[in-house]
């Protein structure tokens, strides 16, 4: 017995190195990517100087164009949105953010069903900023809502890259644009996909959604955190395919009206943007608009938030 | 609790200590605890389903003792009474909304509306399989092929032994009960063996299993974006999954069992090397053939009877196996369309060939092909389901693979390498594979990069295992 358990402790101290090598390797292979997700992922986390935030889920990550914001405002942008990421990632990276400066703007796209309907588990919204949860705003998420054990596994550094290694080791050596943050979609919508689309559209909508009221203070702790930095903030809806008039689909989104109208922020309802919605040249799929989409609608917004950015604007009001 | 979760695996090691910590000579004191841990770990699912776990335990272990002493007219009366009696909480559990359903569906359509309300009730989990194993005891004590067992203490254990409660292996009490009988010692080279097993096992699940598991859903869950190549990259993606995902649990459960000094039966023999849909079933869910083999087949005739007698029976035999996977057409289907493959293997005399070479190759292929369709019926929701993901195939249009899937398919990849070359290496070339196991420095290297694959790679998600739902 003595010789197994001497041997299963040699293999764990084994791990122990290798998992300590891995720590400095992902830390050298992350400050070396110059591209993609990890670029992104550490310029939030540990660059990032903006004047324009953008927060949010695939809504804000696709339809928020940096470049347009930065030439029309004068003001650098960049595009924090991540495709279902949430308020849980969002909130993080805002703190993160401000650990360094406080951003002029930030644009709040919300999205019920990652930022405070009940969903599976918190795992996958951790999982986007796990790398950084020794971090205090990260680490204080996976205190409220990481499992008992979490800080457990959160001490090896190869748990905290998993499933990172391939997108890493990509990011420095596949060269992709730097768009600033923003994720363009290529492509339009065609007939078959509409037609697809309308089926699991119906089906999406007669879904019951319970609110998760943890995920939901997040969001209320956002909103006061970022009035309490004097930040200005207004909280959107970008365009979808399918006009959007239906009660079912109002209601979603009663609780972020609910604490707009709480502290203050402007809500922007563009789900039915005239111009865009309905038009399949402006959309990869039936709820992203695609890169013609999203400069489009990113320039009809500028003169709004050149509005709310005016010294001294009060506002209260729901576009 | 499942053993892909931390917590197990922080549990284990105490369960561990203290049972090995219990002198041999005391081995009482060992079984109670073993017995304790076991209904501590089942509890953890919920609470009310120990109850279950207990209630087919005393209705057998009971009846066991009370048709041993029985005259052989009266035995046949019991034994029918006590199986139902022990698989009453299995068909309430599992299948009565199937019936409910089917029955309601059937009367409504000749236009009798008739319904019983539903049960929302969760299917205990492990409960086909403890109680197959239970069954299968009683079977045996009516078939005088082992005494009943007198000692309630170890036939608790027996039933409720903790590693193969959930997914098996369905463990026959002629192996079992000796073992718990008997004063284990600690044997070093079983308990590194058990290791081994435990860790590969766990390679399967977490890294090749759970990882596939996410693209199969995305495709399963909206086939009809993808287009007919893209449906079929994620049917064989089901085929990896189901196998990692069974074969892992099946292997932490052979290796826990050896770290406490138990040898359960290999459910596994690398089944997708298999030449036909028979031979598919000698490699594949090893302990449920040999149990359906015993408990079904033989008894109604088996091969030695009239060849269209002996197809009849390997239907039977399948359709039973698809019943027992689950309350849904789907498995049926599957279960049906097993049984009549092998019932043509047979009439052509496919399954007596001994392939070579190419031949082998080929039919290796085929097979896989077919196990694959059947899969594909299985993996889904409803039969009309599986009909229009399988029309799907010959569609050209739509995505090949699934936007933004790119890693995960890598990942997936990347985990499937080792698992071929492991298989390849047992199946083909043992002799190398058994000079290299001798290489010390060479089998440390491969447990250091299994572990260290499971960590970068893996996904700790704490997903379920698909077999624990049967």
């Amino acid at each position: 017995m003595k010789k197994y358990l001497f041997k299963i402790a040699f293999f764990f101290a084994f791990v122990a190195i290798i998992d300590v090598a891995c720590g400095f390797a992902f830390r050298y292979l992350t400050a070396k990517a110059k591209y993609g997700e990890t670029y992104n992922n550490n310029y939030i986390a540990n660059v990032c100087v903006d004047d324009v935030i953008i927060l949010g889920s695939s809504h804000a990550d696709r339809h928020y164009v940096p470049s347009v914001i930065q030439d029309s405002l004068g003001l650098s942008c960049y595009n924090c949105g991540e495709p279902g990421c949430g308020i849980i990632p969002a909130y993080a990276r805002y703190k993160m953010i401000t650990e360094r400066k406080k951003p002029q703007l930030v644009i709040y796209e919300a999205t019920p069903g990652y930022d405070y309907f009940i969903a599976d588990d918190y795992s996958k919204y951790l999982g986007r900023i796990r790398q950084y949860s020794d971090r205090e705003p990260v680490a204080d998420m996976y205190e409220t809502f990481g499992d008992e054990l979490e800080p457990l596994r959160l001490l090896s550094n190869m748990y905290r890259n998993n499933s990172n290694i391939v997108q890493n080791l990509m990011d420095i050596v596949v060269p992709t644009k730097d768009y600033r943050g923003y994720g363009p979609l290529f492509g339009k919508l065609t007939e078959e996909a509409i037609i697809y689309n309308r089926k699991t559209q119906l089906e999406k909508d007669i879904k019951s959604q319970k609110i998760d009221s943890l995920k939901l203070s997040y969001v209320e702790k956002l909103f006061a955190d970022v009035k309490a930095d004097g930040v200005c903030i207004v909280c959107t809806l970008s365009p979808y395919f399918m006009t959007r008039t239906n009660d079912k689909d109002d209601i979603k989104y009663l609780p972020v009206i609910e604490l707009c109208r709480k502290y203050n922020i402007p809500f922007i309802d563009n789900r039915n943007y005239e111009g865009i919605t309905g038009e399949m040249e402006y959309f990869q799929d039936f709820d992203h608009l695609n890169d013609n989409g999203a400069k489009k609608y990113t320039s009809s917004l500028i003169p709004t938030l050149r509005k709310y950015l005016e010294p001294n604007s009060n506002y209260l009001t729901r576009e | 609790m499942l053993f892909n979760s931390l917590k197990f695996l922080l549990i284990f090691p105490m369960i561990f200590g203290i049972h090995w910590a219990i002198p041999a000579k005391y081995n009482q004191w060992r079984k109670l605890f073993l017995i304790f841990a076991s209904y501590l770990l089942y509890i953890y699912f919920k609470p009310a389903y120990a109850l279950v776990l207990l209630g087919v335990t005393l209705v057998t272990f009971y009846g066991g003792l009370f048709i041993e002493h029985e005259g052989t007219a009266r035995k046949k009366h019991l034994i029918w009474l006590l199986t139902v009696l022990a698989l009453l909480p299995l068909l309430v559990f599992k299948y009565y909304n199937f019936l409910n359903n089917s029955v309601s569906e059937g009367l409504g359509a000749i236009g009798l509306m008739f319904t019983l309300p539903g049960l929302n009730w969760a299917v205990p989990v492990g409960i086909s399989f403890f109680t197959f194993q239970a069954v299968g005891y009683l079977l045996d004590v009516f078939h005088e092929r082992i005494k009943a067992e007198k000692d309630i203490i170890d036939y608790l254990l027996f039933v409720s032994f903790f590693p193969q409660i959930a997914s098996g292996p369905i463990s026959k009490a002629d192996e079992l009960l000796p073992q718990i009988k008997r004063e284990r010692s600690f044997d070093y080279n079983q308990a590194v063996s058990g290791l081994k097993y435990l860790l590969w096992g766990m390679f399967l699940k977490v890294v090749i299993a759970d990882r596939a598991g996410i693209y199969v859903d995305t495709v399963f869950g909206s086939f009809e974006k993808f287009s007919g190549l893209g449906c079929m990259l994620a049917s064989v993606l089901y085929s990896v999954q189901i196998y990692a995902d069974f074969a892992g649990y099946s292997l932490m459960a052979v290796g826990i069992g050896k770290t406490l000094g138990f040898s359960l039966i290999d459910n596994f023999n690398r089944p997708y090397f298999a030449a036909t849909v028979t031979e598919f079933w000698k490699r594949w869910h090893i302990s449920l053939t040999r149990w359906l083999t015993q408990h079904v087949y033989l008894p109604l005739g088996g091969s030695r009877c009239s060849k269209t007698h002996n197809y009849w029976n390997i239907l039977v035999t399948f359709l039973v196996s698809g019943i027992w996977h689950g309350a849904n057409w789907t498995f049926i289907i599957w279960g049906v369309l097993h049984g009549i493959c092998q019932i043509i293997e047979k009439a052509f005399g496919w399954n007596k060939k001994n392939y070579k070479g190419a031949g082998r190759l080929t039919r290796i292929i085929l097979t896989f092909i077919i196990v694959t369709l059947a899969w594909t019926i299985f993996r889904s929701p409803s039969i009309a389901d599986a009909l229009a993901y399988f029309i799907r195939f010959g569609s050209t249009s739509g995505e090949l693979v699934a936007q933004g899937s790119g890693s995960t398919l890598t990942y997936t990849i990347i985990g499937i390498i080792p698992l071929i070359v492991f298989e390849l290496l047992c199946e083909y070339f043992p002799y190398a594979y058994n000079w290299l196991c001798k290489k010390q420095w060479l089998r440390w290297c491969a447990y250091l990069m299994v572990f260290t694959m499971m960590m970068l790679t893996g996904v700790f998600d704490g997903s379920s295992f698909i077999y624990v739902s049967f």
